[in-house]
């Protein structure tokens, strides 16, 4: 971390519990084993953790703008342009990079674009177009590829070998953050935390909430559109269902990197925290054998663990507030 | 540049050719009455030769083998479970060939799936075995875990790697062959409600596709809706009632996959219409009701017993292990019909009309030794104690 993230940690108290609960998280993955801290352990956490850090990250800039504008269609959307990816691109015989990115990041923006301006225009609530989304998207994802197949193009098939940290995988993370630290010095991150704390009061101070709303889906339309992108190279194939997973995890990530579903708080730091320490969870719980009930405890483990950190939380938000 | 060019065509030609003759080297080798099991098969399912037909292990025995499995919420993958814990892990550890078996369960997210095989090799595990995943998603992770040494068996479902082994019953012949049976049940006419189980997984996939082109035959019955059952009984249920709750057109039978046909039953029974003919697949449930109701339907089929698809697996693993040399990267069973005799013989008169358990083929009836033999380049007992 960088000397700016520390400064950022001591000043921002909502992130103490997601960086406290890494650290025990870190020490605790230590006394398991050290399977995690070699060459191949940690490539293998970048390649499968980035498409749930990217997929959080691009619900952060949406939550923040208010309104309780969680993006529940994040997951499905990524599942989108993977199989549209795989399907129409690859299957026709499209495999240059710039175009597959481009149409990745291009096809995330737009659908983010469409939603933002139903939201604002047609003036229903962001969780009934984003729900809707989820499910419109889900179904479409079926009927564009059926079910599980096809391959990454080939310059891609690498990335998910997982062999190597400095991956092109890690690439995608690093562009997602300097996006994100190239828009935490613009007038538009200051509005963007206006309008979720407040929306009216941003209005009556002049604040342009309606342009701020659609930038916002807009950067996270195009971070969705990065996490397809380390997707599908996770997966090196199409797949129409799983997508529909990442909506919930990217949700529990970014409560857990402290960001209020209410708006105006939260931040990129945070959701990765988030990420990061539900895929440490879900490391972690793997290194324990627990034989027949296995996948009872780790469910229940997985439960409590969120519960409590939530708690503690919410702990912090009220004696700060008391204070 | 042209030269270049001819090159690459002529090393495209090459592999090809290559592929065709490494496809023929597999199956072709397996005896003419095992060829047969290979005839309706899922065009997805890689039929070529074993990567593993020189491989030796890195260490051992003892072995220590990890169990990924998807998902747990179902008495399928219960019974599955349990066959490892509680028959096969310690008849392999008293035969000194297997230490340990490390379990995880990934609820159906291919990401921890991958996650979890990859912590597997990464803590030297020396055998995966999965279930009925994600036919591509796990591929990468699978090469990774064969060029760290540890071969990897999709037991109950294929994955579509050149790296896996897989093992399971034909299931886009059992689908077509269930299919047909309910189809001649209803004389050929009248109105299916289809039960997939997981869409998107291997078998669920094969079920249906070979289900579906076997009822196209007959152009008089017409597939009057699909829902899916995730090869748990209460949720078909559910799944079940819904559709006969908002859909009064008369149902002639239901053809549902294996290991939900008890939730699929109970829906029939709530919804108060006529009992039709309903597909089972080994569910001890829906067979007790059959043995209480012997004029209901007249065969069953063991589709994917759990415990014999993964005794088999185990067995196959541990012949790979062994380094007897597999032939094929699928082996493939037929799916077994069994009638009511069979049933009596194996649950009691009172039977438990919830229960969880599974009618399944007897110990050998599964994948016979004499059978499994001729899959292998240099056979012997797979159980045969280390000195």
């Amino acid at each position: 971390m960088s000397s700016n993230a520390i400064r950022q940690l001591a000043r921002d108290r909502s992130l103490f519990v997601p960086a406290g609960l890494f650290i025990v998280l870190l020490a605790a993955v230590a006394t398991r084993g050290h399977g995690l801290f070699t060459m191949n352990g940690i490539a293998g956490a970048i390649l499968v953790a980035t498409p749930l850090i990217l997929t959080a990250l691009a619900i952060t800039p949406i939550v923040m703008a208010g309104r309780g504008a969680v993006d529940l269609s994040v997951g499905p959307l990524m599942g989108f342009i993977n199989v549209t990816l795989i399907t129409w691109l690859v299957g026709n015989g499209v495999t240059n990079p710039v175009a597959v990115i481009g149409w990745a990041i291009g096809l995330g923006a737009a659908f983010q674009l469409i939603q933002a301006l139903v939201i604002i225009y047609v003036r229903v609530a962001p969780i009934i177009v984003t729900l809707s989304g989820f499910l419109v998207l889900s179904g479409i994802n079926l009927m564009v590829m059926s079910r599980p197949g096809g391959v990454a193009p080939d310059w891609m098939l690498s990335w998910g070998a997982g062999t190597s940290v400095f991956s092109p995988v890690l690439f995608l993370l690093l562009v997602a953050y300097v996006v994100w630290a190239g828009l935490r010095r613009t007038m538009f991150y200051r509005n963007l935390r206006m309008t979720g704390s407040d929306e009216r009061m941003a209005y009556t101070s002049g604040v342009p909430v309606d342009t701020v709303r659609i930038i916002a889906h807009v950067v996270g339309g195009a971070f969705t559109g990065l996490a397809a992108l380390s997707y599908t190279s996770l997966i090196s194939s199409g797949d129409p269902t799983q997508g529909s997973t990442y909506t919930l995890q990217a949700v529990t990530a970014l409560v857990l990197g402290g960001a209020s579903l209410s708006g105006g708080r939260g931040g990129a730091l945070g959701s990765t925290l988030g990420a990061i320490n539900m895929f440490l969870i879900s490391y972690l719980l793997s290194t324990f054998n627990f034989g027949t009930v296995s996948g009872f405890v780790t469910q229940m483990a997985f439960g409590l663990i969120l519960v409590g950190s939530l708690l503690v939380n919410v702990f912090v938000i009220c004696r700060r507030a008391a204070a | 540049m042209m030269e270049m060019l001819k090159w690459t065509l002529r090393t495209l030609t090459a592999v090809g050719v290559l592929t065709t003759v490494a496809h023929a080297d597999g199956v072709d080798q397996l005896p003419a009455s095992e060829q047969e099991i290979y005839k309706i098969v899922d065009p997805q399912i890689p039929l070529g030769a074993s990567a593993y037909k020189d491989f030796k292990p890195k260490k051992g025995p003892p072995w220590k083998i990890g169990y990924a499995s998807s998902y747990a919420g179902n008495t399928w993958r219960a019974a599955a479970l349990d066959a490892v814990m509680n028959d096969l892990l310690p008849r392999s550890k008293k035969a000194g060939l297997v230490s340990d078996v490390v379990v995880t369960q990934s609820d159906l997210k291919d990401a921890v799936q991958i996650q979890q095989m990859r912590q597997m090799v990464d803590d030297g595990v020396d055998a995966i075995i999965i279930c009925c995943s994600n036919v591509t998603a796990l591929n990468q992770t699978i090469e990774y875990a064969y060029n760290h040494g540890v071969p990897v068996f999709s037991f109950s479902g294929y994955v579509t790697s050149p790296y896996a082994i897989n093992g399971a019953a034909n299931h886009a012949q059992g689908g077509a062959q269930m299919a047909e049976w309910l189809a001649k049940k209803i004389n050929g006419k009248g109105n299916v409600l289809l039960v997939s189980g997981i869409p998107g997984f291997a078998s669920s996939d094969s079920f249906d596709k070979g289900a579906k082109e076997a009822l196209a035959k007959y152009p008089d019955i017409t597939v009057v809706g699909e829902v899916a059952g995730k090869w748990t009984d209460q949720v078909a249920q559910v799944e079940v009632q819904k559709f006969l709750a908002t859909n009064p057109a008369q149902i002639d039978g239901i053809l549902t996959q294996g290991a939900q046909e008890n939730g699929v039953l109970n829906a029939m029974l709530q919804s108060g219409r006529p009992m039709v003919p309903i597909t089972l697949g080994g569910e001890a449930s829906a067979a007790c009701y059959w043995r209480k109701n012997p004029d209901w339907v007249d065969a069953s089929f063991h589709i994917w017993p759990p415990r014999r698809e993964m005794q088999q697996m185990w067995e196959i693993m541990l012949r790979t292990l062994e380094g007897q040399g597999p032939k094929v990267q699928t082996f493939l069973r037929p799916v077994l019909p069994y009638t009511i005799e069979e049933v009596r013989a194996a649950i009691p008169e009172n039977c438990d009309l919830n229960s969880t358990d599974f009618v399944e083929p007897k110990a050998d009836g599964w994948f016979p030794a004499a059978v499994a033999d001729q899959y292998f380049e240099r056979p012997a007992d797979p159980w045969k104690p280390v000195k």
